[in-house]
């Protein structure tokens, strides 16, 4: 088995895709699940710069996380 | 017999759900509160082939599962009320994703009609979608829609009369190793009949392992051994698969969306695929987002005053000298067209009807009234515009995240720039925005604190009370007030947070879908703005309406019910008396006081109308005379300022508080506030003012 390093999405550089592994946030676990970020999920950062939210797509859809949120969404890098 | 079906239409947030509602009913809704709650239910009602149907629009969700008030009511509407059907929409051009509240409904009833929208778009984009295929593998209709071009509304209605009441099956998703747990539970909750009468038994076991709070109170209600058993079999779930069982569920729906759904249905062309412009990024930056966010809404303020009472254009070529300019600027800008219109409808009447009690009733009563109303209409239309442009086009979500990390430190989130900002203008209009704010607490938040902002009609009375101080406290007395309402918002910001939260610990986080930016459709934009402009009309117009015909009556009546011809005389005057000691503080007293507060009680009216109120009722000739004549001295006139300021939302402002909270509660708590801000601000600026003066 590969062990491949795990991230949090806060870290993941702009213009990265990563797949999410896990989610540590028991309150926005469930809505994030239902917008289609759950574990598997491919997410293409699209901003990312040190201050404000991360900006991702996910399943065609630009979402705007909160730092806070996005402390606690685990990753991967994507395979290519 | 007619018959009539009650219909519920729901979707994930920006699947265009609004847009088909408001197409379908062409506008026409009857909007009231879901009971027991401040949130807004639009119901239409249309008739289709003889059948009348009751369409409700309901708030969207992203699934069955529930976080917020409003995702409450969809979830009790569908598992509760049990509409005869649910129209379930889902975008086109992003079908997997909003798929996902399809399956999650069909688990639970069969009673639905899918929508497919933005089949345009989707088209224009190159994906092709096999319509039958999908309602062949979901075994419900499937209708395509586009809302902007009107195509596919008849088959959605044809599809909607006909499968309304139809039980077709629940659809069952293989949970693969959660399967034994899920047909464990179903067995227990099968044998109670009030459980399986009312909901399918397996959508109960995976809502329960989903961890549901609603199933788990159903669950709860069991005997005690059964619900432990259930605890025990979702224990063991869990152990044995070793992860959140939310998130598996979550993720089997999806491939089950993937695998089973989408698969084969829809043909992507390769087309490029189109980047967003750089430039957008600007609005995420959280350097310039702040700026660039300002700038826009700044643009759009100064616009829509602009155009209404040619504020502040008016006020810098009078400064600059060209007071000729600004005349005639400000002869042209909609209030005075809207003004003078009315004027010569005041000459006409007097004119036809003569000069009696009953002419100066109607006249400055009942017109006065309908005035006041009226003179909102052209400002709430442009700004409603506005904000219409800024949310159909994707910009108004990209810049409230512009903003949120320098709100947060404030007690806010992004969505407050808005609010906050038209309230510069106009607190009715600024109120009104609050709408577009998603958490409920903080819309509450908003509501009590947009009417501390100083408005245009404020800015007026200042600027008339500075120039009669004159001199260098004259020339501070402005921005002094401003300063400290900016301050008194904030402090109030963050008292409330702690309030209102009651030491919860909510974070104040984002999480927001952004919706692809795009033209705006003019469709779009003008219902949206009809629609919060009846809203306003009809709910606050009425207040409005009422209390400006009351007051008049009040100021006109003398306290043995015969009309007077002197403010002195009247009931209000009387009244004023009685309260004019309690200006004392703000070093308002003599016998004369009583003016200063029957201009207050004028001025809550309108804000504008209390310079006049306390030239008239003082029977003076200019500002200056009038407070001479009711004995405030400069540190009184400061302290009256800040009181003016501060002292209570002007009647439109109430009236449109009450209709977006609903709560009389709520609308009183912003008055009182606002009283004692206003009044212990005063008082304290009025002892630190004689200081400095003496």
């Amino acid at each position: 088995m590969v062990c491949l390093e795990m991230l949090t999405l806060e870290s993941v550089k702009e213009g990265g895709t990563v797949v999410v592994v896990d989610i540590e946030s028991k309150g926005w676990a469930r809505r994030l699940y239902h917008m289609g970020i759950l574990p598997g999920a491919e997410l293409e950062v699209i901003y990312n710069r040190g201050k404000g939210p991360v900006i991702v797509r996910c399943h065609g859809v630009e979402v705007a996380i909160g730092r806070g949120i996005a402390r606690r969404i685990l990753v991967k890098v994507a395979e290519k | 017999m007619k018959r009539e079906i009650v219909v519920g239409l729901v979707g994930q947030p920006n699947v265009g759900k609004s847009t088909l509602f408001n197409v379908l009913t062409k506008g026409n809704a009857i909007v009231t509160n879901w009971p027991g709650t401040t949130v807004e239910r639009s119901e239409g009602i249309l008739k289709h082939r003889g059948v009348v149907i009751r369409l409700v629009d309901l708030p969207g969700i992203y699934g069955l599962t529930y976080l917020t008030p409003e995702e409450r009511i969809s979830r009790k509407f569908i598992t509760e009320e049990r509409p005869d059907l649910l129209v379930v929409l889902v975008d086109s051009t992003i079908l997997e994703r909003t798929l996902y509240l399809v399956v999650d409904i069909l688990e639970f009833t069969g009673r639905v009609v899918v929508g497919v929208t933005k089949v345009d778009e989707a088209h224009s984009r190159g994906i092709h979608i096999n319509y039958e295929l999908l309602a062949k593998r979901l075994n419900v209709p499937v209708i395509p829609l586009s809302a902007i071009k009107e195509s596919g509304l008849d088959a959605l209605l044809d599809a909607i009369v006909e499968n309304a009441g139809v039980d077709r099956p629940t659809l069952i998703i293989d949970y693969g190793e959660l399967e034994p747990y899920i047909r464990s539970i179903e067995e227990i909750v099968a044998q109670s009949p009030e459980l399986s009468n009312r909901y399918p038994p397996r959508w109960l076991a995976v809502k329960y392992l989903e961890g549901d709070i609603d199933v788990e109170a159903l669950i709860e209600k069991l005997s005690s051994s059964k619900s432990r058993e259930i605890e025990g079999i979702r224990e063991e779930a869990r152990k044995r698969l070793g992860r959140d069982l939310a998130a598996f569920i979550s993720t089997k729906r999806l491939q089950f969306i993937n695998e089973y759904i989408v698969k084969g249905a829809v043909v992507t062309a390769p087309i490029k695929r189109r980047r967003e412009p750089h430039l957008y990024k600007l609005l995420y930056s959280s350097r310039l987002a702040p700026l660039v966010s300002i700038g826009i809404l700044f643009i759009v303020f100064l616009a829509v005053f602009l155009i209404n009472t040619g504020f502040p254009l008016t006020l810098i070529l009078d400064h600059m000298g060209y007071s000729e300019l600004a005349e005639l600027i400000e002869e042209y800008t909609l209030a005075s067209l809207i003004e003078r219109g009315f004027e010569s409808l005041a000459t006409y009447l007097e004119s036809w009807l003569g000069e009696s009690i009953v002419t100066s009733f109607v006249v400055e009563g009942v017109l006065g009234g309908v005035a006041a109303v009226v003179v909102f209409i052209p400002l709430i239309t442009v700004v409603m515009m506005a904000l219409g442009v800024l949310e159909d086009s994707g910009l108004l979500p990209r810049l409230a995240i512009g903003v949120h990390y320098v709100l947060r430190k404030f007690g806010l989130s992004g969505h407050a720039l808005l609010p906050l900002s038209i309230s510069m203008g106009c607190n009715v209009p600024g109120v009104m925005t609050t709408r577009s704010v998603p958490s409920f607490i903080e819309r509450l938040k908003l509501a009590l604190l947009a009417p501390f902002i100083p408005c245009q009609a404020r800015l007026v009375v200042l600027l008339a009370l500075a120039s009669a101080i004159g001199g260098f406290a004259g020339l501070v007395l402005i921005p002094l007030s401003y300063l400290i309402s900016f301050l008194v918002v904030i402090l109030l910001s963050l008292a409330l947070d702690a309030i209102l939260r009651r030491g919860e610990e909510v974070e104040i986080e984002l999480l927001l879908e952004l919706p692809p930016i795009h033209r705006p459709y003019f469709k779009v934009v003008w219902w949206f703005t009809w629609r919060n402009l009846k809203h306003f009309l009809f709910k606050a117009g009425t207040v409005i309406f009422a209390v400006s015909v009351v007051t008049w009556l009040l100021s006109n009546l003398s306290p043995s019910w015969s009309f007077v011809s002197e403010p002195s005389e009247s009931i209000l005057a009387s009244f004023s008396r009685a309260l004019a000691p309690l200006l004392t503080p703000l070093g308002v007293r003599g016998e004369n006081s009583w003016i200063a507060v029957y201009a207050l009680v004028i001025g809550f009216l309108a804000k504008e109308l209390l310079i006049s109120a306390l030239m008239i009722a003082s029977g003076s000739t200019s500002l200056n005379e009038a407070l001479t004549v009711i004995g405030a001295s400069k540190p009184s006139i400061v302290a009256l300022a800040l009181f003016i300021t501060l002292y209570v939302p002007c009647l439109a402002t109430v009236a449109t508080i009450y209709n977006e909270t609903k709560s009389l509660k709520y609308t009183l708590i912003s008055i009182a506030l606002m009283l004692l801000v206003a009044y212990a601000l005063g008082a304290l600026t009025y002892t630190l003012a004689t200081i400095i003066f003496t």
